[in-house]
């Protein structure tokens, strides 16, 4: 009974996304690693949607597994029509760089153990400890616990919600309590273990997005090592353990960055509409996860500027639509925030001040402590990100202009995120050494599969050009280059 | 010429940067797994293979470690639905020494995150102050709460008021009696 309820948990969801997939236009084919992480954040973000829909009308909440299997019904039929019409499967992707048999065989090898490692950590962390101190419990299940018990987002969530420390930072985006509320809807209860599993598994489609996205960009080999060093972060590994949000941050970050990418590369819409989707997740995942959405898409735009003034194509009308998925589902956080009174504590004045007072009063003491931190985490622990940071910094003063048109889109994202974090830390109300403490190294994990993706471009762009990367596939940009077309 | 040795050195610097690139890689992917070899082999087989089968109430128990008795007894005597007040009573050298008092409070607060996340949504409201506005508080609360004394030697101020519910090594558990 409890491993059937659990699958259905996981099933139902994952279901439902390669639904929604197919209706984008997304196949296994146009990418056979990447797509079951596509799949399960394009159906746990449908869900929560649906469930948010549902809780808003009101509806039963326990109903509500059964009403979500009647969509994910609908999205086996719908594959199955497909499959059944026997329309042509669409052409992989080429690599990007040619490889042997058993080079690729490494690849997926790596993969598999990644995916078996991330579900055996998640099987010890469970057996280990209930949801019990810490953010997991104090902001993301209580929240979750919040909404189940009062039977949706009613007068009764008010009320509790307005108990003395019950839920801490009441005014986070509601995707992670919705999936863990999805959960207790199966159990029929509030649980304490069991609604890890929904979160846990936005670390497994993490960890097949960045495979998906390191294989775009460097040949298999080179893509194995780097997807050993994410899964081996020291952050992803404690992620793996908690119900906490960071895991779907990430997700949404790399997976929003490596459509767009795609898209820019092949043109193809598919890639628009999904990464709108991804947007919409991101948006949704956390706090940081709105403030990176924001800064994905005002990159993306700021490069379309640059190539519309070039004489490239515009975006069309449809395609600008896609973005209302996002911008929804902002505005719909922003208006639950409004209707229950929930505020910002970063962003709200206190007694020293508005934020930007606050900003410019403590400018100098807390970029001196940001800096500290960041030194600390991002070079001097090297288990904590592999040095990921400094590495990447490295190679773009090396190689500032071959290096720097690889992932535009990544790197003006990243440019931009980086300044807006420290603006936060800037104007925090706390006391800046426990607001960093408890902080950065969630921020670096959030940031370091993108910053993953860059690294391992640069190192194919650069073992290529050094003459010791794989052969180049036609039309590449550079001679000897195995990376994707500049703008990509 | 002096192209040509501008591209020779570009090609130097090239090469160079590729070898750096591949000897931190082979490092860094090295030191990585040999980390993560250390701590899985830190649990055998077998032990993987029982985790699969951890029952819920062990996980629990690992959980709560020395407070599951007192979790066990607000599971099967509190409603989620109540205010609990955990009582400590505050010894002479905790109100002198500020390094007892605030480790107490830790302990207090501690506690309270645990009940709470374990009881939710019962509100746990920790108390540790002077006995006169400790019976001021208890006054001002709804009827339906129930007292957890965590330094059960000691009475609490208006224990007589309150029906013992549970008791365990460490606390004792009361309800308000209402009046009538």
């Amino acid at each position: 009974m409890g491993a059937l309820t659990l699958f259905l948990v996981l099933a139902t969801p994952w279901v439902i996304g390669c639904g929604a997939l197919r209706l984008l236009g997304v196949r296994v084919l146009h990418d056979r690693v990447a797509y079951a992480g596509w799949a399960w954040l394009a159906g746990s973000l449908v869900t929560a949607l649906l469930l948010c829909g549902w809780l808003l009308l009101g509806l039963p909440i326990d109903s509500f597994p059964s009403a979500a299997r009647v969509v994910a019904a609908a999205a086996v039929l719908l594959l199955a029509w497909t499959w059944l019409r026997g329309r042509r499967t669409p052409p992989m992707a080429p690599p990007v760089a040619r490889s042997g048999r058993l080079e690729r065989l490494l690849f997926l090898a790596v993969v598999a153990a990644c995916l078996a490692l991330t579900v055996d950590r998640a099987v010890r962390a469970n057996a280990a400890e209930v949801v019990l101190l810490g953010d997991e419990a104090r902001i993301w299940a209580s929240k979750a616990k919040a909404i189940y018990v009062s039977g949706g987002l009613n007068e009764r969530f008010a009320a509790l919600m307005a108990q003395e420390e019950i839920v801490l930072h009441q005014d986070y985006p509601l995707l992670n309590p919705l999936l863990q509320v999805w959960t207790f809807a199966h159990y029929g209860r509030v649980t304490d273990v069991e609604n890890r599993w929904v979160i846990q598994a936005s670390i497994a489609a993490l960890l097949l997005v960045a495979a998906g996205a390191l294989r775009r960009v460097a040949r298999p080999l080179y893509a194995a090592l780097f997807l050993l060093l994410l899964v081996t972060s020291h952050q992803l590994r404690v992620s793996t353990g908690l119900v906490e949000a960071d895991g779907l941050v990430a997700l949404g970050f790399l997976a929003a960055l490596d459509l767009l990418a795609r898209f820019e590369a092949d043109g193809a819409r598919r890639w628009w509409r999904l990464a709108a989707l991804a947007l919409a997740y991101l948006a949704w995942s956390k706090n940081e996860g709105t403030a990176l959405a924001l800064a994905v898409a005002v990159a993306f735009f700021i490069l379309r500027l640059g190539r519309r003034l070039r004489g490239g194509q515009a975006l069309r009308g449809s395609e600008l639509l896609a973005l209302l998925l996002p911008a929804g589902v902002v505005a719909l956080h922003l208006l639950l925030n409004a209707r229950f009174g929930f505020v910002n504590d970063i962003t709200a004045s206190d007694a020293a001040g508005s934020f930007a007072a606050r900003a410019l009063a403590h400018a100098g003491v807390h970029l001196r402590a940001a800096g500290a931190y960041a030194w600390e985490y991002a070079v001097r622990r090297p288990g904590e990100t592999h040095l990921m940071f400094p590495l990447a910094l490295v190679l773009l003063l090396l190689f500032p202009r071959r290096i720097g048109r690889l992932l535009p889109l990544f790197t003006l994202a990243c440019g931009l995120a980086l300044p807006g974090f420290l603006l936060v830390y800037l104007g925090t109300p706390h006391d800046i050494e426990w607001h960093l403490s408890w902080s950065i190294q969630r921020i670096l994990f959030q940031l370091l599969p993108v910053v993953l993706v860059w690294v391992a471009a640069a190192t194919q762009e650069i073992a290529a050009a050094a003459g010791c990367g794989a052969t180049a596939r036609p039309g590449s940009r550079t001679s000897g280059s195995c990376c994707p077309r500049a703008g990509a | 010429m002096k192209e040509g040795s501008l591209a020779k050195a570009q090609r130097i610097k090239t090469a160079a940067a590729a070898a750096a690139l591949a000897v931190f890689l082979v490092w860094a992917v090295a030191t990585a797994l040999v980390r993560e070899a250390r701590l899985l082999s830190s649990v055998s087989l077998a032990e993987r293979r029982a985790l699969l089968h951890v029952g819920l109430e062990d996980v629990y128990r690992a959980s709560a470690r020395e407070h599951y008795e007192m979790f066990t007894a607000l599971r099967a005597h509190v409603p989620r639905d109540v205010r609990l007040v955990i009582y400590s009573h505050v010894s002479a050298e905790q109100r002198s020494d500020p390094l007892l008092g605030q480790d107490l409070k830790k302990r207090l607060t501690l506690l309270r995150g645990k009940l709470q996340a374990l009881h939710f949504p019962a509100q746990v409201t920790p108390l540790a102050g002077d006995i006169e506005n400790l019976e001021f508080f208890l006054d001002q609360l709804d009827p339906s709460y129930y007292v957890l004394n965590i330094t059960p030697e000691i009475d609490f101020p208006g224990q007589a008021r309150f029906d013992l519910v549970a008791r365990g090594a460490t606390f004792t558990l009361y309800r308000f009696r209402e009046a009538g």
